[in-house]
């Protein structure tokens, strides 16, 4: 099996995206499967971001703590950066590199301070390159610094052994839009860079042979949620701006050919209203957002409660409290979202655990909201939404084909005489629901508390029946959704000396950590939480917790729903994601007795 | 179809305070949706928290009895989505201009064609008589044991700043102006204000009762025309708009008007400025075939995702 690790980084702005973006797409367009991440500064130009990407001729779900292969055109990649202050920003890669693997610097550096023995550095004059690349084209070098990146991913592929023929076919698909001067000086550099190999008498690391594989594609997490939602049938996507979660709505607006009204109002809380007016109003209505601005939404996450109006929110969730870290990761609004809201109501939590199901349960968590009329929040956080990923092309088509889009009650017509009972009582606690102007009839619907017509009423019997009728929901959907959704088990629970239970992103890293003897229960739908996690946890061996986050908020979720307190912990809190090998070695020490196992590396 | 005033009661019997301003522009408002020829079905009324915002409850259209401060949130996203539905908000002031202003600045620049009916009384009725941002400074109301030493803002002139296309103001113990002022909003292409000087006998008696208003209000000059009769023409659109402004500020509260101070008809509305991007108002777009299929076509984000 092929499974190489890549990085790059280098001053924000200055195209290191463009970068990761091209060599995925070169290694995708070879046949083989890629994880990219990316780690930036909340900032525009100038602070230090990098780029990792795992290639395999397998599926690849996770990265890896050390790379092959790193291609740095900047000193302060190589050997980090400290503040004003003597602080220090980030600490460089020079660590990162595996043994036996290979650093490219640029001429500048002085490699004698490189000080690995185990690693090939080689000095890459790139000013040179793009030197030749302007005089070529009888234009300023400053003119052609930002195919740089080019630059790097010509190395890159020359390294990685990939035709590079490969990467100037991406660069004809990639900037077609920006016109041919810019395609032109891309494969010029392209050609420059290849014949500056030449003088330097390097051979590839590796030989990553074209692999057949047409059904491939590369999808960013936001656009899986995307896509869920067009799928769904969602017509009006409010947002407001917010790191990491913006992308989705942007993308959205990009691709009107969906019939999805875009609407970015004044705040978060013109969005969420503005969100459940159209909701009201009959249309499949969905927000995206981020811990700050899902926290300005929750007086009205509990009005969408009470009147049991059906929403899709979707948190991608950031470091938190406050601002936190905007762009960097962090699982730690999960007991927020189960308990967002003053009151008691009803409501569904859910969380994709990689791309596909960020499009499969985003789709959905439209089905449940408007079947169940409830508040129904999607829980994805910046590991999911901006990661790359290769996909099969067919996952997408099969899942639409086989998605069917349920609004339950829906009705034209009372059915009786009389106003209509937008909260009429039923057996199953859900009434049906008509669409303003396009039915019959009139309705009301109030956030005081109302009888079945929807008009205020304070009586203590209604009372008492409104709130059974919104709280008992939960079992109802409990009861109405397949297990397969709201959990999945991977391995063979009665064979496994460990049992590894988690949610959302670490399932990437698990899922390429673990061996026959760990099984691993992924909890999708976190509220209203099935008591059967508590069973399959108390029938286990041994079982771990692991979370993004400090405090274990699953942990503690499911022991306040089950009374079930996993015994063992795997945490990481330092905002960045769990790859692989520090994975593998959390799950070492657990097996040795360690309870809590704090992961703090990136 | 006829619809006469019962027709538009609700089953709810209204729980105001005896001579509450609010009876009157409940009157007012079921008297317009008559007067201009509305289905009741098609008709949204969108309300916030307080005394105001019990009105959808008594009328016979459709009503959401939203949260404090967020009704025109809401009443924007149902417009939106379904364009062919006639959209109100009763609110408050407090509602209005003092926890949703952001919500009220911010519809100015959208446009979106809802009738914004504002019961401004000067005080935070159902919580007991505290002050609200329209109630000038200095004033001692009597559910207020001090006088109030915050200013006003002026809503009329806030809006017409913020870009409403339809701006007036009216009372409510004037039940036939104001009914025609409702219908102007209703027939108006566009986001509307009337700014309606509610009697609040309760905690505002001083300055909101029937006679204070008689006193103290009066109708615009016969010779004020707020109309812009050229709705292309730029420079008049803002002459329009300083005279508004002038009158005013102009005024105190022993001397206030009633009236259309300011209306821009044919501006571009928020429906307007989403027609051109082709995308059909969300509510008529199907979402599925008769099998619960999605029939939303991928092909062009296929096509951006693929490599």
């Amino acid at each position: 099996m092929i499974d190489v690790s890549w990085m790059t980084g280098g001053k924000q702005g200055t195209g290191i995206d463009s970068a990761a973006s091209l060599f995925s797409k070169v290694l995708v367009k070879n046949g083989y499967n890629v994880y990219g991440y990316r780690e930036y500064f909340s900032n525009i130009k100038g602070m230090h971001s990098f780029f990792t990407i795992r290639a395999s001729d397998a599926v690849v779900n996770s990265q890896s703590n050390k790379v092959d292969l790193a291609v740095f055109p900047d000193k302060e990649s190589v050997f980090g950066e400290k503040n004003e202050h003597g602080e220090t920003i980030h600490d460089g890669h020079i660590k990162d590199v595996k043994s036996s693997g290979m650093l490219i610097v640029d001429k500048s550096v002085d490699v004698s301070q490189i000080k690995r023995n185990d690693i090939k550095v080689v000095q890459v004059d790139f000013d040179q390159i793009i030197n030749n690349v302007a005089k070529k084209m009888g234009v300023k070098s400053s003119d052609v610094m930002i195919a740089k990146n080019t630059s790097i991913v010509t190395i890159s592929a020359y390294l990685f052994g990939v035709d590079t023929e490969i990467l100037r076919e991406v660069i004809g698909s990639e900037f077609s839009n920006k016109g041919e001067a810019v395609i032109k000086m891309n494969t010029n550099t392209l050609d420059e860079t290849l014949n500056y190999l030449k003088t330097l008498s390097i051979s590839s690391l590796i030989k990553l042979a074209p692999v057949k594989n047409d059904d491939q594609l590369l999808l960013e997490g936001y656009e899986a949620s995307a896509i869920g939602k067009a799928i769904a049938g969602c017509k009006m996507q409010v947002y407001y701006p917010i790191t990491p979660a913006s992308d989705e709505s942007v993308f959205l607006e990009s691709h009107p050919e969906l019939g999805i009204r875009v609407v970015q109002p004044e705040s978060e809380l013109a969005v969420i209203g503005m969100a459940l007016g159209a909701s009201i109003a009959g249309v499949r209505a969905s927000t995206s957002t981020s811990g700050p601005g899902f926290a300005l939404m929750t007086e009205t996450i509990s009005y969408a409660g009470m009147t049991e109006t059906p929403i899709v929110v979707v948190d991608h969730q950031r470091g938190a409290p406050a601002t936190g870290l905007p762009t960097r990761t962090e699982q730690a609004d999960l007991e927020f979202a189960v308990h967002q809201g003053h009151g008691d109501f009803s409501r569904i939590v859910i969380a994709p655990g990689d791309i596909e199901e960020a499009i499969s349960i985003t789709a959905e968590a439209f089905n449940y909201a408007e079947t169940f009329q409830v508040p129904t929040i999607v829980l994805s956080e910046k590991s999911i939404s901006q990661i790359y990923k290769s996909i099969k092309k067919s996952y997408i088509e099969n899942f639409k084909d086989s998605y069917r889009i349920k609004r339950g009650k829906l009705v034209d017509k009372a059915g009786y005489d009389g106003d209509f009972k937008r909260f009429s009582f039923t057996e199953d606690g859900v009434s049906p629901r008509l669409i303003p102007g396009r039915s019959d009839h009139v309705m009301w619907i109030a956030g005081d508390e109302h009888d079945e017509y929807g008009h205020p009423y304070e009586e203590p019997m209604n009372r008492i029946k409104m709130m059974e009728k919104r709280n008992k929901k939960n079992e109802l959907i409990l009861k109405s959704i397949d297990r397969n959704e709201k959990f999945n088990i991977y391995g063979d629970l009665d064979k496994a000396d460990l049992l590894i239970v988690s949610w959302g992103s670490p399932k990437g890293a698990i899922l390429d950590a673990i061996n026959e003897k760990i099984a691993f229960l992924q909890v999708k739908i976190i509220e209203p939480l099935d008591p059967e996690i508590g069973n399959i946890i108390k029938r286990a061996k041994k079982a771990v917790c692991i979370e993004e986050n400090i405090s274990g908020q699953l942990r503690q979720h499911i022991a306040s729903r089950t009374g079930v307190l996993i015994e063992n912990q795997i945490l990481k809190y330092n905002g960045r994601i769990i790859d692989k090998d520090e994975l593998k070695d959390g799950l070492d020490r657990v097996l040795k007795g360690e309870k809590k196992v704090i992961l703090n590396d990136y | 179809m006829t619809i006469n005033l019962s027709d538009l009661n609700s089953h709810e019997q209204n729980d105001w305070c005896p001579q509450c301003g609010d009876a009157g522009i409940l009157l007012a408002v079921k008297s317009a949706i008559i007067q201009s020829n509305l289905d009741p079905k098609k008709v949204v009324d969108v309300s916030g928290i307080g005394c105001s915002s019990k009105l959808p409850n008594f009328v016979n259209v459709n009503g959401i009895h939203t949260l404090h401060g967020r009704p025109i949130p809401f009443a924007e996203g149902v417009k939106i989505a379904n364009p062919e539905l006639t959209v109100f908000v009763n609110a408050g002031d407090g509602d209005t201009y003092g926890i949703g202003v952001g919500h009220f600045i911010s519809a100015g620049r959208r446009n979106v064609d809802i009738k914004l009916l504002i019961h401004d009384n000067g005080v935070y009725g159902l919580t007991k008589g505290q002050i609200s941002p329209t109630l000038q400074e200095n004033l001692k109301v009597k559910g207020w044991p001090e006088p109030n030493i915050n200013g006003a803002l002026d809503p009329l002139s806030l809006a017409i700043i913020a870009g409403y296309t339809f701006v007036a103001r009216s009372q409510s113990y004037n039940v036939k102006e104001l009914t025609e002022l409702i219908v102007k909003a209703v027939q108006h292409k566009g986001l509307a204000l009337i700014d309606i000087l509610q009697g609040c006998p309760s905690y505002n008696p001083e300055f909101t009762s029937s006679a204070w208003f008689s006193a103290h209000t009066h109708p615009l000059p016969d010779t004020y025309n707020g109309i812009v009769s050229d709705p292309s023409n730029l420079e008049e659109v803002n002459s329009k708009k300083l005279q508004a402004l002038n009158i005013l500020m102009s005024e105190n509260i022993e001397n206030k008007h009633t009236g259309l101070f300011f209306q821009w008809e044919n501006a571009d509305t928020f429906e307007d400025r989403m027609k051109r991007s082709k995308i059909p108002p969300p509510i008529d777009e199907e979402i599925s075939d008769a099998e619960g299929r999605s029939t939303v076509d991928l092909s062009g984000i296929m096509k951006s995702v693929s490599t």
